[in-house]
């Protein structure tokens, strides 16, 4: 279900970005005239993209890694690098989520040059990412471990990990 | 010392599966904490790393690939260039790398160039006789081009990264990738001499011109993508826009292949992808800015000033390095890694940077072919049913091919790299 949203609110965003480009081209090849505010919406778009689409990312279980080496251990073994993956990657949400407030109360108060919204909308996509994606390796500590002493595999999700 | 101590632990963190921009960061906390420096500055790297318009070409050229791979538009490629190169000797293998060839104009990754002309001709190949180990070893071979021929996203990355521009980058890959190309096909023909595969029809010039027709709405895309970017119409991340609206449009309109949900589809697998590959890039400016906070390429950088090394045996050097490290990691980590430690030195010993930049994108794709690590086999050996180990024994004349370029490509920079974009003024 999150991820359907998720997946919904990315696939707009990335339509937003293509649209955006889009038209700045056409500006400025049939009108003639620069789209001020193309760049700065392009970057807010991307920002989102990036955090947003990491956390579905992690949902999915599509982060690159390397298993080649996990994949060789028995499953018990296996179990506990997934348990210290997620006591990292909960690390990661922490640190997103706590010291990225603290940039988003910092920059409040300051907007940007064109658009004239506050900065803090831009950097917003930091802390909200990091929130979820805290709570998401917490939830899965939880799971494996249970899954771990059940004598099930640790991993609820299967490896999706691509490449480009 | 330092230097190496980071690193032994990114890669034991990394072996141990942790995602790789989880890795990255973790490291960048360590020597944060050790220096003692406030870690609001991962947060501010992590927004910094993608505070950048050139990175926005990354989702869109990954999306545009994936409408391409999806909208069965590389029958139309596979039959056009059938029809070029079928009559050689071992016609097919020779189709499927000049349908690479088409394809890596229009993608950016090799993974969609894989999937796209992998699905297409590994069957009929087989049907033709050509060997499992043969076919995957073509297939997953001429994928590479698709990062090498522009578009190109770890070109994209790279750029946006060492601040090289990603436009001279593309011009360049255009040269090496067609030179690689002509060199696959090359082998490919020599081996199908001696394992007497067969030809296809002869080359008739009513036929290739009713296929080329038919492929021209594809084949306009690289058009459209290349003389864009390199006629300094739009820039490359405007050109990743256009390329996902004609492809869309091409693929819903006009071969009706694309429908509504299956580019819905794309687009959530776009999502996937672009999240997985940009938070690593984010995560590698943050790594990226603790290691020069700390100076530790400066620990690699002093030794290699006084070794006093010539140009081209350091980018021999790199390039080692870099493909036995991409036998083990995935060409992304093996660049945020490798990379910011040795470009610094570029400068010192009068090596262009894109000059560089090919060497790397070369070794990245080098690192595609060689196991364990490698997407491009993983998806051909599965699509070809043929196992790694007689895949990869088939693919070493094409890995060899391959390093022959790099060789070329690190030996004669002026004409292999630097011509077209200086002729263009990039």
């Amino acid at each position: 279900m999150i991820n359907r949203i998720l997946e919904a609110i990315i696939a707009g965003l990335l339509v937003a970005a293509v649209g955006v480009a889009f038209v700045a081209v056409i500006y400025r090849y049939a009108l003639d005239a620069a789209l001020s505010w193309s760049f700065e919406l392009s970057l807010a778009l991307l920002t989102y993209i990036t955090f947003l689409g990491a956390y579905l990312a992690l949902r999915k279980g599509a982060h690159l890694k390397v298993t080649l080496l996990v994949d060789r251990l028995p499953r018990p073994a296996r179990g506990l690098t997934f348990l210290f993956n997620q006591v990292l990657i909960a690390m990661l949400g922490w640190i997103m989520l706590w010291h990225g407030g603290r940039q988003v109360m910092r920059f409040a108060d300051q907007t940007t040059t064109v658009l004239e919204i506050s900065t803090a909308w831009y950097y917003a996509a930091i802390p909200v990412a990091g929130g979820l994606i805290l709570l998401d390796a917490i939830w899965l500590m939880g799971v494996g471990a249970v899954r771990l002493v059940q004598g099930h595999e640790a991993d609820p999700r299967p490896n999706q990990s691509g490449e480009i | 010392m330092t230097l190496l101590l980071a690193l032994c632990i990114l890669l034991g963190l990394i072996g141990f599966g942790v995602p790789i921009a989880v890795a990255l960061i973790a490291i960048a906390v360590g020597i944060f904490w050790m220096a003692d420096v406030d870690q609001l500055i991962v947060a501010q790297r992590l927004y910094r790393g993608v505070q950048s318009f050139p990175l926005l070409a990354v989702p869109l050229f990954i999306l545009a690939g994936q409408i391409m791979s999806r909208s069965g538009i590389s029958g139309h490629l596979v039959a056009f260039a059938k029809t070029l190169v079928g009559q050689m000797r071992g016609g097919l293998a020779a189709v499927n790398v000049v349908t690479s060839m088409f394809f890596a104009g229009m993608s950016g990754t090799s993974m969609s160039d894989t999937a796209a002309v992998g699905g297409m001709i590994i069957d009929p190949m087989v049907k033709r006789g050509y060997s499992r180990a043969f076919t995957g070893a073509v297939t997953a071979a001429s994928s590479t081009i698709g990062i090498i021929i522009p578009p190109s996203v770890p070109m994209v990355i790279l750029g946006a990264y060492l601040g090289i521009s990603t436009g001279a980058l593309f011009a360049a890959g255009l040269i090496s990738g067609v030179v690689l190309g002509l060199a696959l096909i090359f082998v490919a023909w020599l081996i199908s001499i001696r394992a007497g595969y067969p030809v296809e029809e002869k080359f008739a010039l009513r036929r290739a011109g009713s296929a080329f027709v038919k492929a021209l709405p594809a084949l306009l895309m690289p058009a459209i993508i290349l003389g864009g970017i390199l006629g300094g119409i739009f820039t490359p991340t405007e050109a990743s826009a256009v390329a996902v609206v004609y492809g869309a449009a091409v693929g819903m309109f006009y071969y009706r292949t694309l429908t509504p949900a299956l580019l819905y589809q794309t687009l959530c697998e776009a999502a996937v992808l672009s999240g997985a590959v940009m938070l690593v890039t984010a995560a590698a400016h943050v790594m990226g800015f603790a290691f020069t906070y700390e100076q530790l390429a400066d620990s690699i950088l002093r030794p290699l000033a006084e070794l006093e090394m010539s140009p081209v045996t350091f980018l021999i050097l790199l390039s080692v390095i870099m493909i036995v490290a991409g036998t083990f990691l995935d060409g992304i980590a093996m660049i945020f890694i490798i990379v910011p430690l040795f470009f610094p030195a570029t400068e010192m010993l009068g090596i262009d940077p894109v000059h560089f930049g090919m060497v790397v994108v070369l070794c990245w794709g080098i690192g595609q072919q060689t196991p364990p690590v490698g997407a491009a086999l993983f998806i051909t050996s599965a699509i070809a049913k043929v196992d790694m180990l007689s895949l990869t024994r088939a693919n070493l004349p094409f890995i060899g091919v391959m390093l022959l370029v790099l060789l070329a490509v690190i030996l004669f920079p002026e004409i292999l790299v630097l011509s077209v974009p200086r002729a263009l003024g990039l």
